[in-house]
């Protein structure tokens, strides 16, 4: 595996992103549209009663946006036709993989934390001290999320309706995996019951294997 | 609450339904498919006959 | 393609047969009336097709499993139509394995579902993860491009079950309930044994029917296409 390619790769994809700003200000709008519409039916006093709720919250949050970020990643790519070139390019699959989840978590985990950010205003919610290890804890569910998300975006970006597909095939790998984990984590941190270090100990071996099956699998996702 | 002996009865007729259900559809679809390849054939026969 | 099938209905019979036994067998065992381990011993019953139900429905997809993998080595099209056939029968086995748990689980507390029984909840991630793959093989792609994508997300799919059945272990929501397993007699193990075998059986009989369907598909898209060569 060439770590130079993977990080030329990253580099490139992060460049033409800040360019074209396309798929960040549509991220930005989407956590924007999902926040409000909670606001509008949520009593902004929420926070103080109920944690697991803003947890919800926040992370229907991150994952609309991270479902939707790779999606964007992979799709721009097909639609453009220049992904071919990169599979072509020597270095190999994993080094694209990486590459590409580098550019896509870099853009997603900004946006996440403008979201936090966007939470906290809307909502008039202090998250006080605890505030960094939701920080990390999103981190973690985000990347663990786009980990096997990038593998299920690449793989059906070819297909018709994979947009759809993409969110149909993710719900039974990262449900219980990734998703509730991170929810009840956070949960946890703002006041809730259960323990943090309880769903770190499934989110990030669950993360490691995603990867491996990404190192395993990646070279014939790319196939056309 | 239904007695345990319902309960025990709806699960069992559910499950062999099922499974003749389904034994009933893949026969279903397997004629309709019969049906077709033989028109087709009959074609191809007919076309080659010209 | 021989148009009369000696065996089919032959095997049939034989399993009905088997079957028949096996629903003996579930009515003739007598729990212990000093058990206390179950609030039904009547429906408890359901155990006896609820867990082979499960079981052919993880063999089901272990298939997809392991065929998808050999598919992506040899990219020879009999694997993809392994896994196929595989995943139509798991789906229906599944899902009654789903209904059958359900009904057990009301009959014993009262609510139909439970997020704590890890293997109702294992059940249902399978579930979820056949509906994900026939959603996945009905857009209609076809050809070697649908059969690579399928094979890797049967791949990915099933390896990310033990990690869902590992988080639940560990999230303190879900805790499986205190089992008492005082129920496990020999007699009740064996009864659990035959309906293991004969539910196996049966989905190897419903993959020989489904594959003969698939052949049947395929024998028609050829003729199909003679016919627009012709």
């Amino acid at each position: 595996m060439n770590s130079g390619k993977a990080w030329s790769i990253a580099k490139k994809d992060l460049r033409s992103e800040l360019r074209s700003r396309e798929g960040a200000t549509t991220l930005v709008f989407l956590s924007l549209l999902i926040l409000f519409v909670f606001r509008g039916i949520l009593d902004p006093r929420l926070g103080a009663r109920d944690p697991a709720l803003v947890a919800g919250i926040l992370w229907a949050t991150f994952f609309f946006v991270g479902t939707v970020g790779v999606a964007g990643t992979y799709g721009r790519e097909r639609d453009r036709g220049t992904l071919e070139g990169l599979v072509l390019a020597p270095g190999g699959a994993f080094a694209v993989y990486l590459g590409k989840l580098a550019a896509t978590a870099a853009l997603t985990v900004a946006v996440n934390s403008l979201s936090l950010l966007f939470l906290g205003v809307l909502f008039n919610y202090d998250f006080g001290g605890v505030i960094v290890l939701v920080w990390l804890v999103m981190l973690a569910g985000t990347l663990g999320f786009l980990s096997i998300g990038s593998v299920i975006a690449a793989l059906v970006r070819g297909a018709r309706s994979r947009d759809a597909l993409i969110t149909i095939l993710l719900i039974p790998i990262t449900l219980f995996s990734i998703v509730m984990p991170s929810v009840s984590a956070t949960a946890a941190l703002l006041g809730g019951s259960g323990t943090l270090t309880s769903n770190l100990y499934t989110m990030v071996p669950a993360t490691v294997v995603f990867v491996a099956l990404a190192y395993l699998l990646f070279p014939f996702v790319l196939e056309e | 609450m239904p007695s345990g002996f319902e309960s025990l009865s709806i699960a069992l007729a559910l499950t062999y339904v099922g499974i003749f259900g389904y034994v009933l559809y893949l026969h279903v679809v397997q004629r309709r498919l019969q049906r077709e390849v033989a028109i087709v054939q009959e074609a191809l026969r007919a076309g080659g006959k010209k | 393609m021989k148009e009369g099938d000696r065996w089919g209905p032959m095997l049939s019979v034989a399993w009905l047969g088997a079957g028949l036994v096996h629903v003996a067998l579930a009515f003739l065992w007598a729990p212990d009336p000093r058990s206390t381990s179950w609030a039904d011993p009547i429906a408890f019953r359901i155990f006896f097709f609820h867990v082979p139900l499960a079981w052919s429905g993880y063999l089901a997809f272990g298939i997809v499993f392991a065929a998808s993998i050999v598919f992506l080595r040899t990219r020879n099209a009999r694997w993809d139509h392994l896994a196929v056939a595989s995943a139509g029968v798991g789906v229906v086995l599944i899902s009654l394995a789903l209904v059958t748990g359900a009904l057990w689980q009301e009959a014993e507390t009262g609510e139909y579902w439970r997020w704590d029984d890890a293997r109702l909840f294992t059940t249902f991630v399978l579930w979820l993860v056949y509906l994900a793959y026939v959603a996945l093989r009905s857009t209609g792609e076809g050809g070697e491009g649908e059969a690579r994508m399928a094979a890797i997300y049967g791949i990915v799919a099933f390896a990310s079950v033990p990690i869902s059945f590992f988080s639940v272990r560990l999230l303190p929501a879900l805790h499986p309930p205190p089992g008492s397993r005082e129920y496990m007699t020999p007699v009740f193990v064996a009864v659990l044994l035959v309906g293991v075998v004969v539910f196996t059986l049966l989905y190897l009989l419903l993959l020989r029917h489904r594959l003969a369907l698939l052949k049947q598909a395929l024998t028609l898209e050829e003729a199909k296409q003679s016919l627009e060569g012709a």
